[in-house]
């Protein structure tokens, strides 16, 4: 027998259903609407662009390479990406190796004699990989220090089947001098004389190379964390061959020691780099991790004379740089 | 009338705390009243609802249990192309997007509440003059924290948006005493304090060798601290129909300073030496609030309607930022109770609860939504040594209404972000160089952000409570 529901259980019916209406509403996911931003487009820099050719090129065919007597006329931008390993060395414990990567930025102009090539190179700009979150800065200013650096190379025709050539391809290979850099010593042989010990300020080989008023060259940590006053020496050597017209691609050999004479905070304590095992003895194997481009950058060239006043200056490669090679991450596996 | 103004003077000059059982209340009865309660509470619940009600009830005790469901989202609008970090190599001015940790997500999920509630209305010896005392404790645990920021920043951790004032604020325990006396038959004072932890933290830190950060000594000095809340309660019985109550709680929050005295070896000369990092953590925050309350009470009908004002606007989030430019709240909440028979009464109630949280069309995300809140319960009454029992079940919706956020697109450029920065924030400059060129770079023209609420987002769902008790009356 059925019932009418009574007063309150039709109340609570009613709640229940207004409970049940309310959730089955709320299931709903609301009208999406559209944010006011369209796409926006850069162009990113990174990587090279496409200077004449790749490696498998031949350059010998194009007219317009010239002959082992005019190929390096003119004025040409040199850029070194260098892999180095080092260790921080904090109270006397050796830290993990890590990889270094120099990236360095030049001007060369070369006086020929045959096969003989002598090179003057201008070091515009020094980009370090940061370490342990540092970066070092090396102010534009000690470049000036020792330049131009010269050294005597040679130009050649590439060896097909030299089993050391840089890159596959070309036509000519030049193999530069190897140009040593000094920061803040006088040494009676500044290839072979051992560096000051750390923290040795009182060497008497010791100069105020950048004429600060402290011994050595001075470099900043991070964001002027610290100062720390180093001397160097650095030999490097470049291995390219003829990719295209105003175009030479390869590696080279760096191998630099750096010793921090003195300091400020943290800057007190000795970093030192190695010779990167990879590299091989002093006298300089190609590192697969070393890239060097050069390019002829003046108006006979590909013209990064962007005032117009016939030369190339340190400033205007500069700032296409990214054109002929931009740095690569460090990857400190390569040091372990 | 002397104790009594005694007992308001000394918890009013004490520090300033309160409780988050706002969310959902204490007990069945108020649960299913959604809180509409300030003038009609009559057992131990009125600590929560008003220390003055306690003058209604001589003795109670009650247990019970609460939990809730909810279905909720905050779906992120899809990102146009052209605003991510850019991957620039070694050279990149900041983390390149693709190497986030956690992936730009949705979220589909709050912390669910769980947890027991117990209390107690007693008297000693003095007539009028009754004490009273509840507490709620999760069952996760006595609580939960979680900081996080509420723009950019937040990409390099969850990288994704969370609701800011339900779910996880709603985690910690809570303890709450008070006492109330009855000056008249018609007019009631109750004076209380509720409990909130504290913790401040002190580490020594000492780095022999800076190249190897994960080799450090380490000492840790840590406190843990109460520090309590006023509640203030009034009752008025103008006559047996009606009641009129006004109760005001203070603000509250779980704070944790974190103070790091750091000496890293070779920087001893360093004017910065040791490196001092300070850190403040506030969660659970709840603000201060007064709530008027009007009671009508005739043939077998109560109904109870509360008005209730926060003061967001002095909100404090996560990461202890307190200029969050909320706004004060007034929420209104109405319950009713039929007496359906001697042993049965059906309790219902509606509310609304604006949000405190202006539009985030700037740099911030905090979310969320206007809250309609419906509840629903009975109370079954049996007779235990003589004395009422009563068992009780509320159910409680709370319909989060959507609500659409598009972040503003500026014209004439973006703000790099920074200190002060409200507005979208452009997170690397435009004329950010290159570090081997020192030119512009094309890809950091225009906004890069990671911004993990950029462009937009969109918030609404449901959280579902339940819960039963028991209260004994004698």
């Amino acid at each position: 027998m059925c019932h009418p529901p009574r007063p309150n259980r039709r109340l609570a019916r009613a709640a229940l259903a207004c409970f049940a209406v309310a959730a089955a509403l709320t299931a709903c996911e609301p009208d999406l609407t559209d944010a006011a931003f369209p796409d926006q487009r850069t162009d990113a820099v990174g990587g090279t662009s496409d200077l004449g050719g790749g490696a498998g090129d031949s350059a010998a065919s194009d007219g317009a390479a010239g002959s082992v007597e005019t190929a390096l006329e003119g004025t040409w931008g040199v850029v070194t990406d260098m892999s180095l390993c080092g260790r921080l060395i904090l109270g006397g414990i050796a830290g993990t190796p890590f990889e270094i990567r120099t990236f360095v930025i030049a001007l060369s102009t070369f006086e020929q004699d045959g096969p003989w090539v002598r090179e003057s190179r201008r070091i515009c700009r020094r980009v370090s990989t940061p370490v342990v979150g540092f970066e070092t800065n090396v102010p534009d200013e000690t470049n000036e220090l020792d330049s131009p650096l010269v050294a005597t190379g040679a130009l050649y025709p590439v060896d097909p089947d030299a089993p050391d050539n840089p890159v596959p391809g070309g036509d000519l290979r030049y193999k530069s001098g190897i140009f040593l850099e000094v920061w803040g010593l006088n040494m009676d042989d500044p290839w072979l004389d051992p560096l000051p010990a750390f923290k040795d300020a009182d060497d008497e080989r010791i100069f105020d190379h950048d004429g600060d008023g402290k011994p050595g060259v001075t470099l900043t940590l991070g964001d002027n964390d610290c100062e720390m006053y180093v001397v160097q020496r650095a030999k490097r050597q470049t291995d390219v061959v003829r990719t295209g017209p105003f175009t030479f691609e390869g590696g080279g050999m760096l191998n630099s020691k750096q010793t921090v004479v003195a300091g400020e905070g943290i800057c007190g304590q000795q970093y030192t780099t190695a010779p990167n095992q990879s590299l091989g003895d002093e006298n300089g194997e190609n590192s697969a991790e070393n890239t060097t481009r050069m390019v002829r950058v003046d108006p006979g060239g590909l013209n990064f004379d962007t005032n117009g006043d016939g030369e190339v200056s340190c400033d205007e490669l500069v700032a296409r740089s990214a054109e002929i090679l931009s740095p690569r991450d460090a990857n400190n596996a390569r040091c372990n | 009338m002397v104790v009594a103004a005694t007992w308001l003077l000394a918890v009013c000059a004490s520090d300033a705390r309160a409780n988050p059982l706002d969310v959902v209340g204490l007990g069945s009865r108020g649960g299913a009243m959604v809180g509409a309660l300030s003038a009609s509470a009559d057992d131990y619940t009125a600590v929560h609802y008003n220390m003055a009600a306690l003058t209604r009830s001589r003795g109670s005790f009650g247990v019970g249990l609460v939990a809730s469901l909810d279905d909720v989202s905050i779906h992120l609008k899809g990102r146009p192309d052209g605003y991510d970090l850019p991957d620039q190599g070694a050279s990149s001015a900041a983390i390149p997007s693709k190497y986030r940790l956690s992936q730009r997500s949705d979220t589909n999920d709050i912390p669910n509440i769980a947890g027991v509630h117990i209390g107690a209305v007693g008297q000693i010896g003095i007539k009028d003059l009754h004490f009273g005392i509840g507490a709620y404790l999760p069952f996760q645990g006595l609580g939960s924290q979680r900081t996080r920021f509420p723009d950019e920043r937040e990409q390099y951790f969850s990288n994704r948006l969370d609701f800011e004032l339900i779910g996880q604020r709603s985690q910690h325990f809570v303890f709450i005493v008070g006492t109330a006396y009855a000056l008249t038959d018609w007019l009631s004072v109750g004076a209380g304090i509720s409990f909130l932890p504290r913790a401040t933290a002190q580490t020594g830190v000492y780095l022999d060798n800076a190249a190897d950060q994960s080799d450090v000594d380490l000492v840790v000095v840590n406190e843990q601290k109460g520090r309590v809340a006023p509640h203030l309660g009034l009752l008025l019985t103008p006559s047996k129909e009606t009641r009129f109550s006004l109760a005001w709680r203070g603000a509250n929050y779980f704070a944790i300073n974190l103070d790091n005295n750091i000496q890293i070896k070779g920087f001893e000369t360093s004017e910065d030496f040791p490196v001092l990092q300070r850190q403040r953590v506030v969660t659970n925050f709840t603000p201060e609030q007064a709530v008027f309350g009007a009671a009508l009470e005739r043939s077998g009908w109560l109904v109870n309607l509360d008005a209730s004002w926060q003061r967001w606007s002095d909100y404090i989030d996560t990461q202890g930022f307190s200029n969050t430019g909320f706004d004060d709240t007034l929420g209104v909440r109405l319950g009713v109770e039929r007496q359906a028979s001697a042993d049965t009464a059906f309790r219902f109630g509606v509310g609304f609860e604006p949000s405190p949280v202006p539009e985030q069309t700037g740099r911030t995300n905090y979310v969320d939504n206007d809250r309609v809140i419906a509840g629903l319960g009975a109370g079954h009454q049996m007779k235990v040594f003589g004395s009422p029992l009563e068992l009780g079940w509320f159910l409680q919706l709370h319909y989060l209404r959507p609500r659409d956020t598009n972040k503003d697109a500026a014209e004439g450029g973006y703000p790099v972000c920074a200190d002060g920065v409200t507005g979208l924030c452009d997170e690397i400059a435009d004329d950010t160089p290159d570090a081997v060129t020192g030119q512009p770079v094309p890809a950091y023209q225009g906004l890069q952000t990671g911004n993990p609420g950029f462009p937009g987002f969109q918030s609404w769902g449901i959280v579902m409570a339940f819960g039963v008790d028991a209260r004994w009356k004698f």
